[in-house]
C-alpha cells in the first residue's frame, strides 16, 4: 500500500539513514523513567540532584540531535517528503509504526525540546524536592508524548501520542493540585476527552471512506489529501471536526474555558507544560494538516473567513477579559487565549507569509510564555505541600525592582517579549501573521489589531504590579523574600540571549521549516489563478 | 555608496547602555551617588560623543559623495531580517541629508543632556541604570532614524516608546509616575497600531517598504490618502498631537534631563521625520494635507492656551513643546517639508536649553517646581537666567533668534504655498502671540521679582557645577545663532539649511523666492516681529504684578479657568474609554466567559455530570494507581505490535 512517489530502495535507505537519529526521541524518555525506578531513594526525604542531572542530560541530548536535524541534515538532504522509517504495526488495516521528520517536524521539534530544557532549568526546585520522582515521571511521558506527536506519520499513531500526553498531566494536578482541584481536572479531562472523540471520529471516518472509494485500508496522512479532494462537503466536515479537536489542545477560543480553572488549580510546573508544550501540540496539528489538506475548504467556502475572524476576536477577547484578572495564573492562561487567536487567524489568512509568521508565532510562543512565567517561580515556595494560592494575586507583591534589578531587567525583557516589542522573538511572529494576514484579508487583522493594545496593557500593568512601587509599603517583610538559585540564574540568561537573538535575526531559526510552507504557498498561487 | 562606519553610530551607545547597565547590577550600594552618576555618566557620555563624532564625519563624507545621477546617500546593508518566498524584508542603514540633520541633533543635544545628567543626578543611588536608560533611548532613536526600510524604523520608533517608559517611570515608588508611564506606553502603542497599518497598506499597494523606493510611486488619490493617514495616526501618538497628545505633559514626571531629551529635542520629533520620508505619499493627497494641517494648527492652539495657564516649569515647557510641535506639522501640512526639519533643529536647540535650565532651577530649589513658589532666582542662578532668558526669546521668536528664523518660514509658507491659507495662517499667529505670553510669564515667574520659597539658609537656592552650567552655555550659543544657517532670502543670505535639504527632499519653491523686499515674505516677517517684540515687553511688566492672566484682565476668567483644567481632556478620555473597557472587561471575566461561553460549552457536553461520575474511579488519588495505570496502557500499545 506504499503510495509514497519515491521508489522503494530510497526508502530503504533513508530508513537506515534517519533510524539512529529518530529512535532516540522515543527511547531516552523511557530510558529516564527507568532509571528514575531504579535509582535510591535518599534516605527516605530529599531525593537528591542525581535524577535532575540525568533528566537534564537527556534532554540536553535530544536538544542536540534535533539541533543537528533541524539546521544542518534536512537541509542539507533537500528532502520533499518526511525523512524516516516504518515498521509493521497492524498492516492489514494500514496502521504503521511510521515516524519521520520533515522541516516542519524538526522546527517543532528543535523549539519543543529548547523549551522543555529551560522549564527544567527553571524548575529546578521542584524536581529535587520530596515528590520529584513523579514530576520527573511525568515529564518524561510528557516529551515523549510530544516527541510522538511530532514525528508520526500514521494518524493512529499520531492519535496515542496526542492522547498519552494527558495522563501525566491528570497525574501532576491529582497529586500536587491546589485544594478542589477535580472541578478544574474533570472540565479539563473532558474537554479534552471531547476533543479526542472528534478526532479519533474523523480519523475513522477517513479510513471508511478511503476503503469505500479506493478499496484498501490506510492511516497514512497522505489518504487524507485523497479523501478531501472527494467532494467540498466532505472536506468542510473534516476541517471543521480537525479544527475542533486542535483546537480544544491549543485552547482556542471559544474552546478555551478549562484553561484558566485548570491553571488556577495546578501546580506551576502544569501550568508550564501546557503554555508551553500543550500549546505547541495543538498548533503544530493546525500547521501538519490545515494548509496541505485543508486548502479547498480553507479558502473557497466561508468557513475560512468565520475562522479568521474567530481567531481576531479571540486575540481581542484574551487581552480583555486578563484585563480584569486579579490572579496571575488566569490572567496569563487568557494572554495565553489571546495569542492562540493570532496563530488560528495566520492559518485562515490565505497568505505563506501569514503561515510562516505562524510557524515563529507558535515556536515562539513557548519560549515567551516559559520566561514569563519563570517569573513568578521564585515568587512561589514550592516547599509547602500545595503552593499557597495567595502568592498567585498580583496585588501580594509590589515594589521587586529596589531589591533585585537583574530579577527586574529578566521580567521587564520578557514582558517586552510577550507584547511582542521589535527587538525581541515575540515581535517576529506577530508581525508576520499581521502582515500577512492584512495583504488577504484587512477585517480580521484591524480586530487583531485592538488586542496588540490590550495586551500590552494587561502585560505592563502586571510588571509595574510586582516590580514598581515602594517595596516596604504594607507588606509583610516574610513575603517579599525571593530567592534564586544559580539554575534560575543560567536560565534566565539563556532566556533573555534566546529573545534577543531569535528577535533581532529570525530567519536562520525558521528558515528550515519552510519547505512544507512553500509547497502551500505554490498551490496557493495556482489556485488563485 | 557603503560605509560601514554607519553601524558605529548605532552600537557605540548601544554598548555604552550595557555597561552602564551592568555597572547598575554590580553597585555597591554604600558608594557615594557621586562616584557613580560620574562613572557611569562618563561612560555614556563617551559613547554619544563618539557617535556625535562618527556623524560629524558620515556628514562630512556625505558632503563630498558624488553619484552619477539620482539622490546622494550613505548606506550599510545589515542583510535579510526575516523572508519567505518571494517576500524578503531585508534590513539595511542609509544616510542621506535629512537624516545626517537628525543624526547630528541627536548625537549633538543628545551629549549635551548626557553631560548636564551627570550633574543632575549626582544625588540619585540609580544614577548608572538612568545612564543605561538614557544610552539605550538613544540607540532607538538613531535606529529610528537611521533605518533604511519602514520595519526597523518601527524598532526604533517603539524602541523609544520603551525607554521613554522607562525613563518616565524612572522613580517608579510613586503611584501617578507609574501611571504616567504605563499613560505613555499605551498611547504610543494606540499610534503605533497606525504605524502598522501604515506600513501593510504601503506594502500592499507599492510592494516596497524602504523609504528610499518611494518617490515616483504612482499610486492612487485615495490609497495615498490612507497610508497617509495610518502614519499620521502613528505621528499623533509619537508627537503628541490631537488625539493622542495628553501623554505628553503627563510623561514629565521623570528625570528633567529626560524631558529634554525625549520629550523637546528627539522623540517626539520622530513623527516630524517619519512625515518627510513619506513626503512622496503626501504630496498625492491633498485632503491629506489639509487634515494634517488643521489637526495640528488646533493642537497647537489649544495647547499654547494650556501653557499660558500652567503653574508647573515643566508642564509648562510641555505645553509648549506640544504646541511647537503643531507647528511642525502645520508646516508639513502646507507643503514646508524642509521648513519642518528647520524647526525641529533650531526648537532642538532653545527647548533642550530651556528643559535643561528647568531642571537646573529644580535641582537649585531641590525639587520644587511651581513657580508660584519660585521668583527672583536671578540673584541666585545668575548662569541659568542669562541661558533660559535666551532659550525663551528664541521660544518667542524674537528677531534674530534661532526661534524666529524657523518660525517666520514656517508663517511664511502657509501665505504662500498653495495648501496653507488666511485662516491657518491667522490661528498660528494668534498661537505665535501666546507663545511669547507663555515665555515671558515662565522667566519673570521663576527669575524676577522675589524669591518666594523658604529662606532659611539651608534651603536657598544654589548655582548648579559645571556639568550643569558649561551644556547650558552651549545650548544658549546655538540658539542665540543657530538660526542664521536658515536665514531667509530677504536678508541678502544663502539658505543653507535648504541647500543641504534640498538633496534629498523635494522642496516646494515658494513663489516670488529670491525676489529681495517681496511683500508675501515682509509683511509676515513684520507682523511675527512686531507681535513678539511687544507682547515679550508688554508682559514681562503684567507679570511682575500677577501670575495669572485673569488677575490682570478679569474678562478672561473663564476661558483661563477652562484652559488650566486642560479643557477636561483627560476626564473625557477616562470617562467614555478608559473607564468602559475596564468595566466591558470585567463584564466579559464575569458574566460573557464564566456564565456564558463556559456554561453552553458544558452544556453542549451535555454527559458532563454522568461521564464525570462515571470518571471519578480514575481520582482514586492514590499515587500506586496512576503509575500502574501507565504502565498498563503502554503495554496494551507495545502488545499490539505483535498481533
Amino acid at each position: 500500500m506504499n503510495t509514497s512517489n519515491t521508489g522503494v530502495t530510497e526508502q530503504l535507505m533513508i530508513s537506515q539513514i534517519m533510524l539512529p537519529y529518530l529512535l532516540p526521541f522515543f527511547i531516552l524518555p523511557l530510558l529516564g523513567i527507568i532509571i528514575n525506578f531504579f535509582l535510591p531513594k535518599n534516605n527516605g526525604k530529599n531525593f537528591g540532584l542525581a535524577p535532575w542531572i540525568i533528566f537534564i542530560s537527556l534532554q540536553a541530548v535530544m536538544l542536540g540531535i534535533s539541533a543537528y536535524l533541524h539546521f544542518d541534515f534536512l537541509p542539507a538532504l533537500k528532502l520533499t517528503f518526511a525523512a524516516g522509517f516504518k515498521w509493521n504495526w497492524l498492516p492489514s488495516l494500514g496502521i504503521y509504526f511510521d515516524v519521520g521528520i520533515d522541516g516542519l517536524a524538526s522546527t517543532f521539534l528543535f523549539f519543543s525540546s529548547l523549551t522543555f530544557l529551560l522549564i527544567s532549568l527553571f524548575l529546578g526546585k521542584w524536581f529535587v524536592q520530596e515528590k520529584g520522582r513523579v514530576y520527573l515521571n511525568s515529564f518524561y511521558v510528557v516529551i515523549l508524548s510530544v516527541n510522538g506527536t511530532f514525528l508520526s506519520q500514521n494518524l493512529i499513531l499520531f492519535y496515542l501520542f496526542w492522547e498519552l500526553v494527558l495522563l501525566p498531566i491528570l497525574v501532576m494536578v491529582a497529586v500536587y493540585g491546589h485544594k478542589d482541584y477535580r472541578a478544574a481536572l474533570m472540565k479539563f479531562f473532558i474537554f479534552t476527552f471531547a476533543g479526542s472523540v472528534a478526532m479519533l471520529s474523523a480519523f475513522i471516518a477517513l479510513a471508511v471512506l478511503n476503503y469505500q472509494h479506493f478499496g484498501f485500508w490506510e492511516f497514512d496522512f497522505t489518504s487524507l489529501g485523497r479523501v478531501m479532494a472527494l467532494s467540498t462537503p466532505t472536506s468542510v466536515f473534516f476541517m471543521v471536526a480537525f479544527f475542533i479537536s486542535f483546537a480544544i489542545k491549543g485552547h482556542v477560543f471559544p474552546f478555551h474555558t478549562w484553561l484558566p480553572q485548570l491553571y488556577e488549580k495546578s501546580p506551576l510546573p502544569v501550568i508550564f507544560l501546557i503554555t508551553g508544550v500543550l500549546f505547541n501540540m495543538g498548533a503544530y496539528g493546525f500547521l501538519r494538516f490545515f494548509p496541505n489538506y485543508f486548502l479547498w475548504p480553507m479558502t473557497q467556502t466561508a468557513w475560512g473567513d468565520f475562522f479568521s475572524y474567530l481567531g481576531a476576536f479571540g486575540v481581542v477577547y484574551g487581552a480583555w477579559v486578563a484585563l480584569a484578572q486579579t490572579d496571575a495564573r488566569r490572567m496569563l492562561a487568557y494572554l495565553s487565549v489571546s495569542h492562540m487567536g493570532y496563530f488560528v487567524m495566520a492559518i485562515f489568512a490565505k497568505n505563506g507569509f501569514a503561515l510562516y509568521g505562524s510557524l515563529i508565532q507558535t515556536c515562539v510562543h513557548g519560549l515567551v510564555a516559559v520566561s514569563l512565567l519563570a517569573i513568578f517561580v521564585p515568587l512561589i515556595n514550592s516547599e509547602t505541600k500545595s503552593e499557597a494560592s495567595s502568592s498567585y494575586l498580583l496585588s501580594q507583591w509590589r515594589g521587586l525592582a529596589a531589591k533585585y534589578p537583574w530579577f527586574t531587567t529578566f521580567a521587564f525583557i520578557s514582558t517586552m517579549a510577550a507584547l511582542a516589542l521589535p527587538g525581541t522573538h515575540g515581535f517576529a511572529g506577530e508581525f508576520s501573521i499581521l502582515f500577512g494576514s492584512f495583504q488577504e484579508k484587512v477585517g480580521p487583522t484591524l480586530v487583531a489589531l485592538v488586542g496588540v493594545v490590550l495586551g500590552a496593557l494587561v502585560l505592563l500593568k502586571m510588571f509595574q504590579q510586582l516590580f514598581w512601587g515602594a517595596s516596604s509599603e504594607g507588606t509583610s517583610e516574610k513575603n517579599m523574600v525571593v530567592s534564586f538559585s544559580k539554575r534560575y540564574l543560567l536560565a534566565a540568561a539563556i532566556s533573555v540571549i534566546l529573545t534577543i537573538a531569535i528577535g533581532i535575526y529570525p530567519q536562520p531559526w525558521f528558515a528550515p521549516g519552510q519547505t512544507g510552507l512553500l509547497k502551500f504557498v505554490n498551490t496557493l498561487n495556482l489556485t488563485q489563478r | 555608496m557603503d560605509s560601514q562606519i554607519l553601524l558605529a553610530i548605532i552600537l557605540l551607545p548601544l554598548m555604552g547602555s550595557f555597561i552602564t547597565g551592568t555597572l547598575s547590577f554590580f553597585e555597591r550600594t554604600e558608594e557615594s551617588p557621586k562616584a557613580k552618576s560620574l562613572r557611569s555618566g562618563l561612560i555614556a557620555s563617551m559613547a554619544i560623543g563618539l557617535a556625535f563624532v562618527i556623524s560629524l564625519y558620515q556628514f562630512y563624507l556625505l558632503s563630498q559623495t558624488q553619484f552619477v545621477s539620482g539622490p546622494v546617500f550613505l548606506k550599510w546593508n545589515l542583510g535579510e531580517w526575516l523572508a519567505f518566498g518571494p517576500l524578503k524584508f531585508s534590513i539595511g542603514l542609509r544616510l542621506d541629508h535629512i537624516n545626517s540633520v537628525m543624526c547630528l541633533i541627536i548625537t549633538g543635544v543628545g551629549f549635551l543632556i548626557h553631560l548636564f545628567s551627570i550633574g543632575y543626578m549626582d544625588h540619585d543611588r540609580s544614577a548608572s541604570r538612568y545612564f543605561s536608560h538614557l544610552n539605550l533611548f538613544c540607540t532607538a532613536m538613531l535606529i529610528l532614524v537611521l533605518g533604511d526600510s519602514f520595519p526597523l524604523i518601527f524598532l526604533g520608533w517603539e524602541g523609544v516608546g520603551v525607554c521613554s517608559y522607562l525613563l518616565i517611570g524612572f522613580w517608579y515608588q510613586e503611584k501617578e509616575k507609574q501611571a504616567a508611564a504605563l499613560k505613555a506606553f499605551i498611547l504610543n502603542r494606540i499610534g503605533d497600531v497606525g504605524f502598522l497599518i501604515g506600513m501593510f497598506l504601503l506594502y500592499k499597494e507599492t510592494g516596497s517598504l524602504e523609504w528610499g523606493n518611494l518617490s515616483g510611486q504612482s499610486l492612487s488619490q485615495s490609497s495615498a490618502f490612507w497610508i497617509g493617514l495610518a502614519f499620521f495616526v502613528a505621528c499623533t501618538g509619537k508627537s503628541a498631537q490631537i488625539p493622542l497628545f495628553v501623554w505628553l505633559p503627563d510623561a514629565m514626571s521623570g528625570p528633567t534631563p529626560v524631558s529634554a531629551l525625549i520629550h523637546a529635542a528627539t522623540m517626539v520629533t520622530a513623527g516630524i521625520y517619519l512625515l518627510l520620508r513619506l513626503q512622496g505619499i503626501l504630496l498625492l493627497s491633498p485632503d491629506l494635507m489639509m487634515i494634517i494641517a488643521w489637526v495640528a494648527a488646533v493642537t497647537s492652539l489649544m495647547s499654547a492656551t494650556i501653557a499660558v495657564t500652567q503653574n508647573d516649569i515643566k508642564k509648562i515647557l510641555a505645553y509648549s513643546t506640544v504646541s511647537q510641535l503643531g507647528f511642525m506639522f502645520v508646516a508639513i501640512g502646507v507643503g514646508a517639508f524642509s521648513t519642518a526639519l528647520f524647526h525641529v533643529t533650531t526648537h532642538a536647540f532653545f527647548k533642550a536649553l530651556l528643559f535643561l535650565g528647568a531642571g537646573s532651577v529644580i535641582h537649585a530649589c531641590h525639587g520644587e517646581q511651581n513657580v508660584l513658589k519660585m521668583g527672583g532666582l536671578k540673584k541666585y542662578l545668575p548662569h541659568t537666567y542669562l541661558t533660559m532668558l535666551v532659550g525663551s526669546l528664541a521660544l518667542a521668536g524674537i528677531p534674530l533668534t534661532s526661534g524666529f528664523f524657523s518660525k517666520d518660514e514656517i508663517l511664511h509658507s502657509i501665505i504662500a504655498l498653495p495648501y496653507g491659507g488666511l485662516s491657518l495662517y491667522l490661528v498660528m499667529t494668534v498661537t505665535a502671540g501666546l507663545t511669547a505670553i507663555y515665555s515671558v510669564r515662565l522667566i519673570t515667574l521663576t527669575f524676577l521679582g522675589n524669591y518666594r520659597g523658604p529662606t532659611d539658609a539651608q534651603n536657598l537656592p544654589h548655582e548648579s557645577g559645571p556639568w550643569m552650567t558649561i551644556p547650558l552655555y552651549v545650548l544658549a550659543g546655538l540658539a542665540l545663532f543657530g538660526g542664521w544657517m536658515g536665514a531667509p532670502h530677504i536678508f541678502h543670505l544663502h539658505h543653507t539649511f535648504n541647500a543641504w535639504i534640498g538633496q534629498s527632499l523635494q522642496i516646494l519653491e515658494l513663489p516670488e523666492l529670491g525676489v529681495h523686499w517681496n511683500v508675501s515674505e515682509l509683511i509676515p516677517m513684520l507682523i511675527s516681529s512686531i507681535i513678539a517684540v511687544s507682547f515679550f515687553w508688554f508682559f514681562a511688566v503684567v507679570f511682575r504684578k500677577f501670575t495669572q492672566l485673569d488677575q490682570w484682565w478679569k474678562g478672561s476668567k473663564v476661558f483661563i479657568q477652562l484652559a488650566s483644567s486642560k479643557y477636561l481632556v483627560d476626564e473625557i478620555y477616562h470617562l467614555i474609554i478608559v473607564r468602559p473597557i475596564y468595566m466591558a472587561s470585567k463584564f466579559l471575566a464575569r458574566v460573557l466567559d464564566r456564565d456564558v461561553i463556559d456554561r453552553s460549552v458544558d452544556a453542549s457536553g451535555g454527559l458532563v455530570s454522568k461521564v464525570g461520575g462515571r470518571l471519578r474511579i480514575l481520582h482514586s488519588g492514590d499515587l500506586q494507581d496512576y503509575g500502574a495505570m501507565i504502565v498498563i496502557l503502554l503495554g496494551l500499545i507495545a502488545s499490539t505490535f505483535f498481533l
